[in-house]
Formats: structure tokens, sequence, C-alpha cells
């Protein structure tokens, strides 16, 4: 399962989405918004993507996730528009016969999900005032420091 | 194609742009900087993609192309 949604995300189906009789592990991770940020308070997220490229990104990851774990199944799930604080706004699920890849790739996707797909997030904090989010320009720091 | 502050900077999500028979996305580069001065600290930090494809500067672009100015991405 690869998508990309406007609405809540339903993480109990994406981690049965990958599960199987063949597998024992499967492993879900969930990202999702954080009130405080560098002693700043996010009132709420808002992403924006560009979807038909960031959905090709997003397989190409999976196939890589593949090739590197014996895997069995992968998804990924990344909501966009408003992700208000404590909301998912991302899920990764990930499993195979023995856990360690599961974990593995699991971590490895999430890491280069935020590097390379074209999706991104405002920061709307409670102050009034909000920001595009692009690591590594102006005073933000580089992937990865800090979300 | 233009995406979160660059889409703000320039003030739409799309525009058509005339170039030169065999300009790259260098070209397109410089001249969306003299158009929009204000693109230009946002673009030296960014890359580019035609038809949905990271590219490189030195890639020919062609009649029609889907161009996409990608900023420093933060999804997750």
């Amino acid at each position: 399962m690869i998508d990309i949604v406007t609405h809540e995300i339903d993480t109990q189906q994406v981690l049965a989405s990958v599960q199987s009789e063949l597998c024992g592990a499967s492993v879900l991770f969930c990202g999702t918004t954080r009130r405080l940020t560098g002693g700043k308070e996010t009132e709420r997220l808002e992403y924006e993507c560009y979807r038909e490229m960031a959905i090709r990104e997003i397989e190409a990851l999976c196939e890589q996730a593949k090739s590197k774990w014996e895997l069995e199944r992968v998804s990924v799930v990344h909501r966009i528009g408003r992700v208000e604080v404590g909301q998912v706004s991302i899920a990764v699920a990930v499993s195979s016969p023995h856990r360690v890849a599961s974990f593995e790739a699991g971590e490895w996707l999430v890491d280069r999900l935020k590097q390379s797909v074209p999706i991104w997030k405002k920061e709307q904090w409670t102050d009034g005032t909000s920001e595009w989010i692009h690591p590594g320009t102006e005073n933000q720091p580089e992937s990865g420091a800090v979300n | 194609m233009f995406f979160a502050a660059a889409k703000e900077l320039v003030g739409t999500d799309k525009m058509e742009m005339e170039l030169d028979d065999e300009a790259t996305v260098g070209d397109l580069k410089q001249m969306l900087v003299e158009q929009f001065p204000s693109l230009m600290t946002l673009v030296e930090k960014s890359t580019f993609s035609v038809d949905q494809e990271y590219v490189q500067d030195a890639k020919q672009l062609y009649h029609d192309a889907e161009v996409g100015l990608i900023p420093p991405v933060s999804g997750g």
C-alpha cells in the first residue's frame, strides 16, 4: 500500500496491510506532529506535495528496501494538508520473516523518505507566525537534525 | 512547477516559460533567478525535476517538458 491522503491515516489498516503468515515480524512507524520544536510551540503543520513525483519516489525507495533486506511487504502512507498536534502525518509498515530486517528497513525507509520525497511541511506556530521548512536554508538546520 | 516557499515567492504554482532550443535546466535556473531575484537563495539549495525525476543542471529540456523546482524537502 502506497498512498498520499488528505484525511486521517488509519494506522491499524496500514499495519494490517503488511501482515502475512510468512512473516514473524511486522513493524509500524508513525510520525506525528510534535508540540515543541527548539523551544517554539507548534499550532499545527500543513503539508503539500508534488503528488505524481512523490508517489514515484516512495515506490522507488520501497523497491530499494526490498532489494536490501529480506522483506515480505512494505506500506507507506503520507498525509498532506492540515495535521494537528498529536495526529499522524506518516505511517510506514514493514514485514519480514525475521525481526531484524523489519526494524532496519523501517528506519532506513523513514530516513530516506525525509531526504528525497517531494513533500514539504509548513510550521504554523502558536504565536501566529508560520514558515515553510526547507532544511539547510537560511536559519534552518540540515535534514535529520531536528525532524 | 513551484512548491512550498518557492510557490509563495513566485505567487503561482505553475507557469509556462519560453526557452531557446537546446536550453538546459541550468539555463532555466538562470532565467528564473533573473525574473524572480527573491528566489535566488532558495534556488541555490534546490534541485530540479523533469517529468517527475530528479535531474542535473546539464539536463537538456524539450518542448512541453514538465519542470519542477524542488526546494529541500521536509516530509515525514
